[in-house]
């Protein structure tokens, strides 16, 4: 082929045209690509945030790391002197979507100064977290990581209707305030040193950073709080103003100028309500008595009572054991706001005073909140349960507060925590729907709701679900402690009454004294279960059974003492009942025992009601 | 050849995603919501009608051994530009439509528009085919995607109608979902066009039983 046939054949005509065609096509978007393009990174989404300021990305550095979500992009502006970050916050409660938020942060004033949710986490538009929200987070200086640590918005919570929503944007928010304050500002969470200090203490005990209780008390600032991996351990550190000393004389001394301490305190919050150790993380200027030694001496071990009673004033001559002291005597009281949600709970089904009972009972079901005795003023001895049932299908998890009754073994009264009726919860079952299924259930075995349909409604199977098995947690609690918490009413009521079956309550069956809690009966023996209310020093719920045949008192037993402190009454004193008419004559004369006056008239209250109720 | 042909081929008669199925991978991933699918539409019209206008403006030059290759680069081109362009203005749906503007290139509507019609007409009619053409894709892309976002999220174009944790049919927003949408929209539409296909015959007198050629 010579060179003018080839440059005239078909093949070079093609090659020839692609080629223009492809410089061409080059051409043109070489001319286009410095007016539309965009730099990886998304630095766009920068844009117009802070009027006239631009961002370049920088580097994110890969050895950060948060609990609260990840951070993605870093950037900085190419004039002034602003941070650009976009982070993911994790999801808060049963939220299905993350929140993706871009926050810009002045590095002169060191706050926020304009924020772009970039992916909304919200499941619809009423849960978006407002204007208002965001606004707070801008008048927050960030000195350190924990900047955005535990705020609350609104009353409520974080934000009041949509407190998931604001919490998995705060998370996001509290990514940002970490990753500057520890690279931009080099801050370092303070939390994290006095951890270290915490794990040294004890071998094998080691503390992670938890939820500040909800407490106020004048001259301390409860800054952080801990848990630790031992059972009913906790630490907290609080800042301290102490205003005196004590000289060495015990005479108080007004310090010129208040002084602020930060002390840590690691307390047992199990039965002894102990002060187990503390540590002063202010600068300790004393050189004579170490805190340790002083805190070894005069607090570590000794109960909150001898806390309060007997803490010498003389060793505290100087600010930082003032403090000390200041804080241990405070310690039971911040322990007891730890518990105080629960307490209101339980005032929400009972009148009773409950005390905390520490069971081991753990539930693939949910968790198990709080469980305190008490001495309900219509039902006698209770145990308050409540659990938290993890949510079956798609609608929140459930609370329930449980009230079982310890002569009886039955679930008595129940109320859930919050209206679990609003949206965000799947359609409920009534409240006669679910009283007339766990209402007087006897909880003594696990298995006790088992079988429960009747509170399952049709269309409303997650909740109905949830609730039931919330119901089965508490039974399982209840029977796994059976021996603690149960008065062991039936097998009493077995002994003197064999194979007596419980019969239909009457109506009135409280009284002004007494209030009869069930009633058996067999062929020819009927048996009353009656509560006696506490009288005078006579604190404790007197719960006894009488068995009555042929119109005469065949037996008293005693299933519950009244009295405290070692005044027991005697069979004997109950047996002086024995072949009494059991009438309000036949029982007219009461028999003291004597020494145990206040507890004798518990029972002879709880004998003259029951036989006022057997005889109505 | 009436512009009104061009115009009712490109929107009704030929139809790409209803009549003639083509371009079925966009269909299905982006018409999950109205608002990507709009962008889509509008993305996929700007490429035919420019690519329309150049390989017509270039077919007596583009030899026929290379035209498919020359036809990809151009219309290689001008994804690319609007890639580009919606990345600058809209991030959102650039980060939504993600790699499918990119496989606008491979659509197979625009280099069939492109052999087909394109390369063999003048180039006034040819942008108009892209225009049409064009237009009916996002048309019909639109209203899947209203249709599906209505059921599976309760909006339309990011507009809230009703709480969709109250009533909603999230299967509408899955791959299956958007499957069963295209076969029922290709079902209803062939059975509406088939009937007003055999209205206008039957003004005319012919006789509706003779089937149409192929």
């Amino acid at each position: 082929m010579s060179a003018k046939q080839f440059f005239t054949s078909s093949s070079f005509k093609s090659i020839a045209v692609l080629l223009v065609i492809a410089i061409v096509c080059v051409a043109l978007l070489s001319i286009l690509n410095p007016l539309l393009y965009v730099e990886v990174g998304g630095m766009t989404d920068f844009d117009g945030i802070i009027d006239g300021v631009s961002f370049a990305q920088a580097e994110v550095n890969p050895e950060f790391t948060s609990a609260n979500g990840t951070l993605t992009t870093a950037a900085k502006s190419t004039t002034g002197n602003y941070f650009g970050y976009i982070a993911t916050g994790n999801k808060a409660g049963d939220k299905p979507n993350a929140y993706t938020v871009l926050a810009v942060i002045n590095g002169d004033t060191k706050k926020v100064e304009g924020v772009k949710i970039l992916s909304e986490g919200a499941t619809s538009s009423s849960y978006n977290v407002t204007e208002e929200v965001i606004n707070m987070y801008k008048e927050i200086e960030i000195a350190d990581p924990t900047a955005f640590d535990g705020l609350q918005f609104g009353a409520g919570g974080v934000m009041a209707g949509a407190t998931q929503s604001a919490k998995t944007f705060q998370n996001a928010m509290m990514v940002i305030a970490q990753y500057y304050a520890t690279y931009e500002l080099g801050a370092v969470d303070p939390s994290l040193e006095i951890i270290e200090k915490l794990n040294a203490l004890e071998e094998g005990v080691t503390y992670e950073k938890g939820e500040v209780y909800d407490y106020t008390a004048e001259g301390i600032e409860v800054l952080y709080h801990f848990n630790s991996s031992a059972e009913g351990k906790i630490a907290y550190v609080a800042d301290v103003t102490v205003t005196s000393v004590y000289d060495t004389a015990g005479k108080e001394v007004e310090l010129s100028e208040s002084k602020t301490v930060r002390v840590a305190v690691v307390y047992d919050e199990s039965d002894g309500y102990e002060i187990v150790n503390v540590i002063v993380l202010s600068e300790y200027t004393e050189d004579t008595v170490t805190v340790a030694e002083y805190v070894e001496s005069r607090i570590a071990g000794k109960s909150e009572t001898i806390i309060k009673g007997t803490t010498t004033k003389k060793q505290t001559n100087t600010a930082e054991k003032a403090a000390v002291r200041l804080l241990a005597l405070d310690s039971f009281e911040y322990s007891q706001a730890g518990t105080g949600k629960y307490f209101d709970m339980l005032a929400t089904v009972s009148d009773a005073t409950f005390t905390q009972v520490k069971v081991t009972t753990q539930s693939t079901l949910g968790t198990i909140n709080f469980v305190a005795t008490g001495s309900d003023s219509q039902h006698g001895p209770v145990v308050g349960v409540i659990v938290t049932a993890t949510s079956v299908g798609a609608n929140p998890n459930i609370t329930l507060i449980a009230l079982v009754s310890t002569v009886t073994d039955q679930v008595v009264a129940f109320a859930f925590n919050g209206d679990i009726t609003t949206s965000g919860y799947s359609p409920c079952p009534t409240q006669e729907q679910l009283e007339g299924a766990y209402l007087n259930v006897n909880v003594s075995t696990a298995t006790a709701f088992d079988d429960i349909t009747d509170g399952i409604v049709s269309g409303a199977t997650n909740t109905s679900d949830t609730i039931k098995n919330a119901f089965k947690m508490v039974a399982q609690v209840y029977s796994e402690n059976l021996e603690t918490l149960s008065l062991g009413a039936s097998a009493i009521v077995e002994e003197i009454a064999a194979g007596a079956t419980a019969t239909e309550l009457k109506e009135n069956n409280a009284g002004e004294n007494a209030v009869v809690l069930s009633v058996y009966a067999n062929a020819d023996t009927t048996v009353y279960v009656v509560y006696g209310k506490p009288q005078g020093i006579a604190s404790n719920a007197g719960v006894f059974a009488v068995a009555v045949k042929g119109g005469k008192i065949t037996a008293v037993k005693m299933i519950s003492d009244p009295s405290s402190g070692g005044y027991a009454l005697s069979q004997d004193t109950l047996d002086k009942y024995v072949n009494a008419d059991f009438t309000e004559s036949g029982l007219a004369t009461s028999n003291v025992q004597t020494g145990t006056t206040f507890s004798s008239n518990v029972l002879h209250n709880a004998l003259l009601w029951a036989a006022t109720y057997a005889n109505a | 050849m009436k512009i009104k042909d061009i115009a009712l081929d490109g929107v009704v008669r030929q139809n790409p995603t209803l009549r003639l199925v083509l371009g079925t991978c966009p269909t299905l991933a982006v018409t999950t919501v109205a608002f990507d699918s709009f962008g889509m539409g509008l993305a996929v019209t700007f490429v035919l009608i420019c690519s329309n206008i150049i390989i017509s403006l270039l077919r007596n030059i583009i030899p026929d051994q290379v035209r498919i290759p020359a036809f990809i680069m151009i219309i290689a081109t001008f994804v690319t530009i609007v890639e580009m362009v919606i990345k600058k203005f809209v991030p959102d749906l650039y980060a939504s439509l993600g790699n499918f503007l990119a496989l606008i290139v491979v659509n197979c509507i625009i280099l069939g528009r492109a052999e087909g019609f394109a390369s063999k007409n003048p180039v006034g009619y040819s942008a108009l085919d892209g225009l049409f053409m064009g237009i009916g894709f996002t048309l019909a892309l639109t209203i899947m995607g209203s249709f599906r976002e209505i059921l599976s999220k309760g909006s339309i174009f990011g507009l809230q109608i009703w709480d969709a944790s109250k009533f909603s049919i999230s299967f509408f927003g899955t791959s299956a979902g958007a499957f069963l949408t295209y076969g029922l929209f290709i079902a209803v539409f062939t059975v509406c066009y088939n009937a007003v296909e055999n209205k206008s015959r039957h003004k005319l007198g012919v006789d509706v039983s003779v089937k149409e050629e192929a």
